[in-house]
This record gives structure tokens, sequence and C-alpha cells, in this order.
């Protein structure tokens, strides 16, 4: 930590408690406010999270670690959808971890605008690494100078606002009966469809997701089984990792 | 609900397992790797990959039914993932979404049961 940087954290810290607007990108408060839209989407988001996985048969505990340990929208999703289909913790864990993989990308583009950051502090604010947090912090640190607080408070606010979300979620989803009626079966695949669609930016992706539908619709009706997902994935990001190095 | 393989204390090794898996590509290219660049080549795949695991899971879900390819009309989740993906393409609202979708199956539901 340099000198310029202590004396920034000191002087923010007051400032972002009284609320000047010359210093709104320094200091916890800062990040925390800049979360705003963050926390306006994860709450209900992560209230889905906590209704789908009691849902799938997880007690509270269980759903609430999850958003905790894992923390990863997408992830968690798929998760519960593998739990209620009985997939081994192996296939699990994997299609997590494949899942999950991307931020890979997101830490090291943000890596060398933090490298004034202990190793310490870098694995803490590594624990609140996601889509939006990157883009939000992304663009804070293009825009000017923020403080490791400014950082923190942004990925603060995003996971209460999720696990505050899934608190609230598995605990009215507990008292959900007969469900039939109520379409919820579908709240799940009606979700993928969402984040499946927010995924198709290029071709490439395009390309990729057909052919991972293809790859599992084949699979699902031959040879059923919870790898499919992960053999249909790698297969299709071949293809779609190919297809991007032949036009590029 | 059926289904769950693995019993209760498991589920919760299996989480922190997951929660492994998904913290260690955060923390450590940020600890470690903040000098190097991921080939383009790669970084191209990691992009990919959400997208191919996604419609791994969501295609089968709509077409087939207990292990058979289901192309009928009485496949309400294929009828009402039309309107989901219409409104997801043309929102870009999550919530919307997803509302959308239970809207649907309801409807269904209700209109031909």
């Amino acid at each position: 930590m340099t000198e310029a940087n202590r004396t920034d954290r000191h002087d923010s810290s007051e400032a972002g408690r009284s609320g000047r607007p010359s210093s709104n990108q320094k200091g916890l408060g800062a990040g925390l406010s800049k979360s705003l839209p963050i926390v306006l989407a994860y709450v209900p988001v992560g209230w889905v999270f906590g209704v789908l996985a009691r849902r799938a048969g997880l007690t509270v505990l269980e759903t609430q670690l999850m958003s905790s340990v894992i923390y990863a929208g997408a992830a968690q999703f798929i998760a519960i959808s593998m739990f209620s289909t009985g997939a081994g913790a192996g296939a699990m864990i994997l299609t997590t971890f494949l899942v999950n993989l991307r931020h890979v990308l997101f830490s090291m583009s943000l890596a060398p605008r933090l490298k004034s950051l202990t190793p310490r502090e870098l694995a803490v604010l590594a624990y609140g690494v996601t889509d939006e947090t990157f883009v939000l912090n992304s663009v804070e640190l293009d825009r000017g100078a923020r403080d490791r607080e400014f950082i923190l408070g942004v990925n603060l606010g995003a996971f209460l606002a999720w696990n505050a979300g899934t608190l609230a979620g598995a605990l009215a989803g507990g008292f959900i009966i007969d469900t039939g009626a109520l379409g919820l079966e579908f709240a799940l695949p009606a979700l993928f469809i969402s984040l499946l669609v927010f995924q198709l930016k290029d071709q490439a992706s395009l390309v990729t997701a057909a052919a991972a539908g293809v790859f599992a619709l084949g699979l699902a009706v031959w040879a059923p089984g919870a790898w499919n997902i992960i053999v249909a994935a790698v297969a299709a990001v071949f293809i779609g990792g190919c297809l991007e190095s032949w036009r590029g | 609900m059926d289904g769950m393989k693995i019993a209760g204390n498991t589920v919760i090794w299996v989480i922190f397992g997951m929660g492994a898996v998904t913290y260690l590509p955060r923390m450590l290219p940020l600890v470690f790797f903040s000098r190097l660049q991921l080939p383009p080549r790669v970084s191209g795949v990691l992009r990919l990959i959400p997208a191919a695991v996604l419609s791994a899971l969501v295609i089968p879900s709509l077409l087939v039914t207990e292990g058979e390819l289901n192309l009928t009309l009485a496949n309400h989740n294929l009828l009402a993932a039309f309107p989901t993906f219409l409104m997801a393409i043309k929102t870009r609202n999550l919530l919307l979404t997803v509302a959308t979708g239970i809207f649907a199956v309801i409807l269904l539901g209700r209109l031909f049961p």
C-alpha cells in the first residue's frame, strides 16, 4: 500500500460518510451505493433460487450455504437441477467448475488494475467476482482510481443482496404446498432459457449452444445420465472454439 | 420430490466442493497472474462454456419426456418455451421471462389438461 493510497483512504472514508459528491468514488459506502443496480437484480433472483432450492429438497441451511459458499447464480441453479435429477457428486462438482471457469477471465482482466493490493486483500475481493460485479468494477476502475474499500463495497452489496434474497426465498419456499397448479415446475427451465438467451451474443455462441442442445438431446434419448451435460458441453465448446479460431 | 441421490450430510460436502472449484478460478488469477495474458483462443473457449452448459440442460428438458422425444402438443414445456424464448430475446429481463414461462404453462394446463 503506497503513501498516496493510505492518505486517500483516510480522506475518503470521512467524505464517504458525509456524502460529499466529489468523493463518491472512494470508500466502502460509495461502493455499496454503486452496487444498488446489482442489489435490485440479486434480491429477487436470489429469492427465486431459495424457493427452487427448497423445492428440490434442500434444507434452508443447505440452500443458504449454496448462496454463501458457492455464490454463483447460474451454477447454483444448474446444481439444484442436478440435485433433483439424482446426479452424483462428481458430475455436479465438475459441472460447477466448468460453468464457473469463466471467472478466470474476469479475474485476469481485473488483476492489472489491482496490482497495489496485497495477496490477502486480493483473496478477499476475489470472493465477490461475479459477472455483474466484474462489469461494474471494470467500468468504475476504467473511469478513475478506486480504492480497495470501494471494490469491497460493490462486492459486499451484491453478496449480501444475493444471500438476503436466498434466505427470504428459502424461508418462504417452505410454505408452498401444492405447486402443480402454480406452474413452478417450469420456473427453472424458464430461467435457463433466459440465461441462455443472454449468453447468445455472437455466431460462435449460437453455434455452440445449438451443438450442445443437439448433442445433449441425442444423449438424453440414447444414453441418459448426469454426465451428458458435461460431454455435450465440452463437445459443443470444442466446435464453437474451432469456429472462432477459423473466423478470427 | 424424489431424485436426490446424495444423502443428507454429504450434500454439505458437495456444496463445499462446488464452492472450492468456484473460488479457485476467481482467486488464483487475481493473486498470482496479474501479468499473464490468456491466449485469445483459450479465453474465447471459456466464454462459450455457459452457453453450452445451459443449452445442454434446457433443450432436453423441453423436448424429452421420460426418456422419449416428445414433439406432441401434450408437451406443455415445449409449447411454453416459445413465448418464453421470445420474451427473453425481446426484453432481456429475467423476471419477466420467467413469469411469462410460468404463465404460459399455467394457461396450457388449463386449456389442454
